[in-house]
């Protein structure tokens, strides 16, 4: 069983290597992932070395991507920025794909009431942005990566429900779910050997682009003052110390900027990938 | 009253958006004994899959009982399923389906023997270690075999791999392989080709010649398929019992004219 | 409108790029060239006759309409000649191909209930072809689709329903009625009874002939099954693995079957029919799906 699951993570991603889409996304996500774990050992400057004769620099030898403006180097923020966006990212798939399948299985609940009632209440908190969903978690936690987390996780988790749903309903109302119930399987058992297979490409697909979004929105909520804490790194983090003075330094903001861009892209076309692997059924 | 499975004075409606409830039956009685094959037909919309849905404990009642080896399945006020029975208990776990579309019957992404032993890993409960794979694999090929199909390299297929005609014998497979004493078939030939049509008949009248004690109800709106293999028939027309006796003679000299006009239609 | 086909070939898939991994099994070893599905078939359709396809599902019957309508899914080439009523319709522009299918050939497909539009009243989906391709008056247009309510066995008070309040009969009284709305030249019936149980589909054939009959029109009639096309048709074609293995009279091929393929496919049409049935009380008219409420 073991090396059968292997092997079909690996026959995966061949499928998704093929596509020239499916190949930029691994491409980034590996440097992404290595770039995440050699900040944990080396950075090129010490992250809270500032060199105050040095701010706001061109790139140098010393610096390769220049100084921000505490004289602050550029390329070492953003290396160690990388594994706050990818904690945030993973947690993010983790708990929006845990709250996800936890809502449609309530969906997709042969107690008709239980499933209404959770249609009603998804379709109604879906309304509420993450902006304010993270807004409303500062109060009582302050600013930090488990507010972006926890807003996050639980907008996407509405959303994929939602979108879920359909095929659940297709799978839970079918006739096999019908047979192993009718066998004397229960509930539970449905859901985990029957529903959720079934979903999986949508969960598949829609969690890849959650991972990516949720790139985008922790830049948007540090911007806000809402994200990470002060002096933590992270891309969003670089984004914001940069962009007052965006006029003058426009360099400085381009380089977060453009890693932002990377990210977003790749996990977004890694999701299309998954999904035109899945529709020609080589997944 | 010594039937396997009996249904009696079974009334069941369905609400109607807009329009109060519709009664699909009128006081059905049914039933089926020991190694019997009780057609039940009708046009759509007659109730036959309603009933026979009702008989296997897969739908409840507005009213009426159905008792399964004298045990009570569906019961009370209301003709609820009860739940908690032993005659629940002990129909679920010996009696087998089989539907329409082979395909939807099937879970898309699950192989053919996982989706075969998937009666067996159940009835062996919580402890699935209860069951070896060796005795799974065997127990499934034999099923198929029954069903006329070659395990061999059919065991790793995945439905989308399979003909219509493989697909419901697989599915057949599926419903025999925990040896059920009852199978439902419900219109399990409608979706498919004349041609695979026949190699499903041949199969099912294989099953009842090596298990003479299992009963099969077939629903049908086909009397050709009918009287191939069942010994007795239930004729529905709007929810109400038209016609019912053994095949030669229902089909012979058929009583009703709702029963007349099936024979004449079925006729080449 | 007579029908001629001549050396049509039909492929899908094509060119290399179709590089499918994983899946396998399918494609049964066919070279990089397509997956010929239909292959150098002959067939003509007589000015008035009803003619029948047969074959077993993935035969390639369904792709021989289907060229013939100009509706091949995408992907699909065919090659080769089929001349309806003078106009080649391989090769023509899709405004030849939709006016033709329009005005001249009228369609009934195999599920009623996903052709109809579900939000669309009976009356608006019979008239919906009159819209697009004449130039009626709504009046005009009224009086025709209630004439066409009554020829094929619907009451009046059907024009307004919606698909999903008709039983599955009916709703296929409405797809015929749709298709013969135009006064079409040719009716081309995919499976049209397929999905109906034998008393409905009995009606729904003597309807169809009827009325191809009446409006002298030809009909090109797609099943699978040989008692059906018994009372569908005169002559037809048995096709196997995309050719044209048998053709001839129906009831001298459902007598004599020359072919494998044509003995199976009778064979197996005269086991699912009912045989040696004592009295034989027939033709009783009786149909429990006219009009009436269910």
């Amino acid at each position: 069983m073991e090396s059968e699951g292997i092997g079909r993570v690996f026959a995966a991603l061949r499928a998704l290597w093929r596509r020239g889409s499916g190949r930029y996304a691994l491409i980034v996500l590996g440097l992404w992932i290595a770039v995440a774990i050699v900040s944990l050992f080396w950075t090129p400057q010490p992250l809270l070395a500032t060199d105050g004769y040095h701010v706001w620099a061109q790139p140098s030898a010393a610096h390769p991507l220049g100084t921000d403006g505490t004289g602050a180097d550029v390329l070492s923020w953003l290396m160690a920025g990388s594994r706050t966006n990818l904690v945030i990212a993973v947690l993010t798939v983790i708990c929006s794909g845990a709250l996800g399948l936890l809502l449609v299985g309530l969906m997709v609940s042969r107690s008709a009431g239980l499933a209404s009632t959770t249609v009603a209440v998804v379709d109604a908190l879906i309304s509420i942005p993450t902006v304010l969903i993270a807004l409303l978690l500062t109060v009582p936690f302050g600013a930090s990566v488990g507010v972006i987390v926890g807003a996050c996780s639980i907008a996407y988790g509405l959303n994929l429900a939602r979108i879920a749903r359909p095929s659940a309903m297709l799978a839970a109302r079918s006739d096999y779910v019908e047979s192993a119930l009718a066998g004397g399987a229960s509930g539970w058992y449905a859901f985990t050997r029957h529903v959720v297979p079934n979903i999986m490409p949508v969960l598949t697909v829609q969690l890849t682009i959650s991972a990516g979004t949720s790139v985008l929105a922790e830049a948007g909520l540090t911007y806000l003052g809402v994200g990470v804490g002060a002096g933590v790194p992270s891309w969003g983090h670089s984004l914001s110390t940069s962009v007052k003075l965006i006029n003058v330094f426009p360099l400085t903001v381009v380089w977060p900027g453009l890693v932002v861009t990377l990210a977003v892209v790749a996990l977004n076309l890694l999701g299309d990938a998954f999904n035109s692997a899945m529709d020609e059924g080589s997944l | 009253m010594n039937a396997l499975l009996s249904a009696s004075h079974i009334v069941k409606s369905f609400p109607v958006a807009g329009r109060g409830r519709q009664q699909v039956l009128f006081d059905v009685s049914a039933s089926v004994d020991a190694g019997e094959c009780l057609a039940v037909i009708g046009g759509s919309g007659s109730g036959k899959s309603t009933l026979t849905r009702i008989m296997l404990g897969l739908e409840t009642a507005d009213s009426g009982t159905v008792t399964y080896e004298g045990s009570p399945v569906v019961a009370g006020r209301g003709g609820r399923i009860a739940g908690s029975s032993e005659g629940f208990r002990a129909l679920r776990h010996e009696s087998g389906l089989v539907f329409q579309n082979p395909f939807a019957s099937l879970d898309p992404r699950w192989a053919v023997f996982r989706s075969v032993a998937e009666p067996l890993v159940l009835a062996g409960g919580a402890g699935r270690g209860n069951v070896s794979r060796a005795e799974l694999v065997e127990k499934v090929s034999k099923a198929l075999r029954t069903a006329g199909l070659e395990p061999g390299d059919m065991l790793s297929r995945r439905p989308r791999e399979l003909s219509g005609g493989q697909a419901q014998r697989v599915a057949i497979a599926r419903a025999i392989v925990a040896s059920p004493k009852v199978i439902l078939a419900d219109e399990p030939m409608s979706a498919i080709d004349v041609t695979v049509r026949v190699q499903i008949l041949d199969a099912l009248a294989a099953i009842r010649a090596e298990r003479p004690d299992m009963a099969l109800i077939i629903v049908s709106h086909d009397l050709g398929v009918v009287q191939h293999l069942a010994d007795r028939i239930l004729v529905l027309h709007n929810g109400h019992v038209v016609e019912s006796g053994p095949v030669g003679a229902v089909l012979g000299h058929p009583q009703a004219d709702y029963t007349r006009d099936l024979v004449a239609a079925a006729s080449l | 409108m007579s029908v001629e086909i001549r050396g049509l070939n039909v492929t899908i898939g094509g060119h290399a790029g179709s590089a499918r991994g994983g899946s396998g099994r399918d494609g049964s070893g066919r070279d990089g060239s397509g997956n010929a599905v239909v292959r150098d078939v002959d067939l003509t359709v007589g000015d008035g006759e009803r003619v029948g396809l047969i074959g077993s599902s993935g035969s390639g019957k369904s792709m021989i309409a289907k060229s013939m309508l100009g509706l091949l899914p995408r992907g699909a080439r065919a090659t080769g000649s089929i001349d309806l009523g003078g106009t080649e319709v391989i090769g023509a522009s899709d405004r030849t191909l939709a006016d033709l299918r329009g005005r001249y050939v009228g369609v009934v497909f195999q599920n009623p209930g996903t052709s109809l539009n579900p939000v669309s009243t009976v009356a608006k989906q019979i008239e919906l072809p009159l819209r697009l391709h004449y130039d009626l008056t709504a009046s005009e247009r009224r009086d025709r689709v209630m004439a066409m309510l009554d020829k094929v066995g619907l009451t009046a008070d059907m024009a307004g329903k919606y698909p999903h309040e008709l039983s599955g009969g009916q709703q296929q009284r409405v797809g015929i009625a749709t298709a013969l709305i135009t006064s079409p030249k040719l009716i081309v019936a995919d499976e049209p009874t397929t999905a109906l149980d034998s008393i409905i589909q009995r009606q729904i054939v003597d309807l169809l002939v009827s009325l191809v009959d009446d409006a002298g029109a030809s009909m090109l009639f797609i099943t699978h099954d040989f008692s059906v096309l018994a009372r569908a048709t005169t002559r037809c074609y048995v096709i196997d693995d995309g050719r044209v293995a048998e053709e001839g009279a129906t009831a001298d091929l459902l007598a004599s079957p020359g072919t494998p393929v044509a003995r199976e496919l009778v064979g197996s049409a005269r086991r699912l029919t009912l045989s040696a049935v004592g009295s034989p009380a027939v033709s009783s008219t009786v149909s429990s799906d006219r009009g009436g409420a269910r």
